[in-house]
């Protein structure tokens, strides 16, 4: 038997898992060659010196610090949740400061989204009360559904303001005065990154055409954040036409009616859906 | 834990039931420690990493499979961490400043000291080695894992695990005799 193949097994045959016949083999190569035999006692030595079940580091540390180990770990999740949170509010409170004219087609966009949640909501409680009625006794949606949703619609509410900037911007302003867009490219990369953790997050059936919309949305993001530093007309006409080809505002709209009128998304769709062929047919 | 107490346990803290999580976290926050403290060789750095490995089990139990056991899975990120961390602070050569003056404080001509000195010897040797073989030998011998579960939480073959113990184990006997010259010398 060859030195090189007995090496190879010595840690299987100390760790008793060979077959019998290669433990014999070896077995017998190590009573017959005092290198291999010298190479098994270091192994097996080592081995035995290791602490194994003896060594525990963590019975170091005093009981108090394992009692309030838990409590310190949850405190440091809502701690970074709420940063995140924090941080999220100054960088739009900022964009927002800094870009008025956005704030206020932002503003008219929610003004126009009100409305139409009055009209659904005055059509919806005529047509589908008792659906409304059932919907809210059936409200035990997991903790960690609602707070996923929370999330998903938080994302989308930011995504707008972002698109609405470039939706509205005026073409011939651009090209007079050539703009930096690094603090909206940044914001889109943040997005896009929440796109993609989104998108795995959200597996329920029913959230499909917000994982659809999350997923639109995270192209049209991540187009943004390739933009060059500086405004460029032909790539702002092209993002733009994708937003509109591809109906997100609308879409996100939508979705913020569905989130409103919880389960009763019926009337909402069939208000919308006429809403949504206008848009459709004025496609270039 | 049984694997079907488990199942329910991932469930609940899915589904974000009060009190869950921390049922989960004080079911394998001593293990998880003990392998973060076998790879950074520091108390404060093993706490922080299990504590930010938790963070991460807690962000990410949505996409958990259940392909592995938890355990193996938990394992994998603290493995994982405790590597980016290691190989970003540099803590070995820290380690080694304070093992050199730990070695002042010691005295070994005290028997009762033999068992903590052979495992500040075998600590020592450990932080010796290159990280994958310190990772197989702390998880195997260390930690008491299978060869099996050390290749799923280092995502690679039980052969592979082998090669790297066998050279690990090794390295770790050439630096124990020199350890152990050393104190005798």
């Amino acid at each position: 038997m060859r030195h090189a193949m007995v090496q190879d097994n010595l840690y299987d045959f100390i760790d008793a898992t060979l077959d019998a016949h290669l433990r014999e083999e070896i077995s017998q190569h190590l009573g017959q060659c005092e290198r291999c035999a010298a190479e098994f006692e270091k192994m097996h030595k080592t081995l035995q010196s290791m602490p194994a079940g003896s060594w525990d580091p963590a019975a170091e540390r005093p009981g108090m610090f394992w009692q309030q180990f838990a409590e310190k770990l949850e405190r440091r999740i809502r701690e970074q949740g709420q940063q995140s949170e924090s941080s999220i509010v100054a960088d739009l409170r900022e964009y927002l400061r800094r870009h008025s004219r956005f704030a206020a087609g932002f503003a008219s966009a929610l003004a126009l989204a009100a409305v139409a949640f009055f009209v659904w909501t005055v059509s919806g409680r005529v047509d589908t009360g008792p659906d409304m009625q059932s919907s809210s006794a059936s409200s035990s949606i997991p903790v960690v559904n609602a707070a996923l949703h929370a999330r998903a619609y938080d994302y989308l509410d930011r995504s707008k303001v972002l698109l609405l900037g470039f939706v509205n911007v005026d073409m011939e302003d651009l090209q007079k005065q050539s703009r930096e867009i690094s603090r909206e490219r940044e914001i889109s990369r943040q997005l896009a990154r929440e796109s993609s953790e989104l998108s795995i997050a959200l597996r329920d059936p029913s959230d499909r055409k917000l994982k659809d919309l999350v997923g639109d949305l995270e192209v049209i993001l991540l187009q943004i954040a390739n933009l060059d530093s500086h405004y460029d007309s032909p790539a702002v006409e092209m993002l733009k036409s994708g937003v509109d080809r591809k109906a997100i505002l609308l879409k996100i709209n939508l979705q913020e009616i569905e989130r409103i009128g919880g389960g009763n998304v019926g009337a909402a769709k069939q208000s919308t859906s006429s809403n949504k062929e206008t848009n459709e047919g004025e496609r270039p | 834990m049984p694997l079907n107490n488990e199942a329910q346990l991932i469930e609940r803290v899915r589904k974000g039931e009060e009190g869950a999580f921390r049922e989960l976290v004080e079911c394998h926050m001593k293990r998880a420690y003990n392998v973060a403290f076998g790879f950074l060789g520091d108390h404060e750095a093993a706490e922080d990493v299990t504590q930010e490995a938790f963070i991460n089990v807690y962000r990410s139990i949505q996409n958990f499979r259940g392909d592995s056991e938890l355990g193996t899975w938990i394992h994998r990120i603290v493995a994982n961490l405790s590597m980016t961390k290691l190989k970003r602070l540099r803590l070995k050569r820290a380690r080694e400043v304070e093992l050199q003056k730990t070695d002042d404080t010691a005295a070994p001509e005290n028997p009762g000291l033999e068992q903590k000195e052979n495992r500040y010897h075998i600590e020592r040797a450990l932080h010796e080695l290159p990280t994958l073989q310190r990772a197989v030998v702390l998880l195997r011998h260390m930690e008491g894992l299978s060869t099996k579960q050390v290749g799923k939480i280092l995502n690679c073959s039980e052969g592979t695990v082998k090669t790297h113990l066998f050279r690990g184990l090794r390295k770790m006997r050439e630096h124990l005799d020199f350890l152990r010259d050393e104190v005798v010398a």
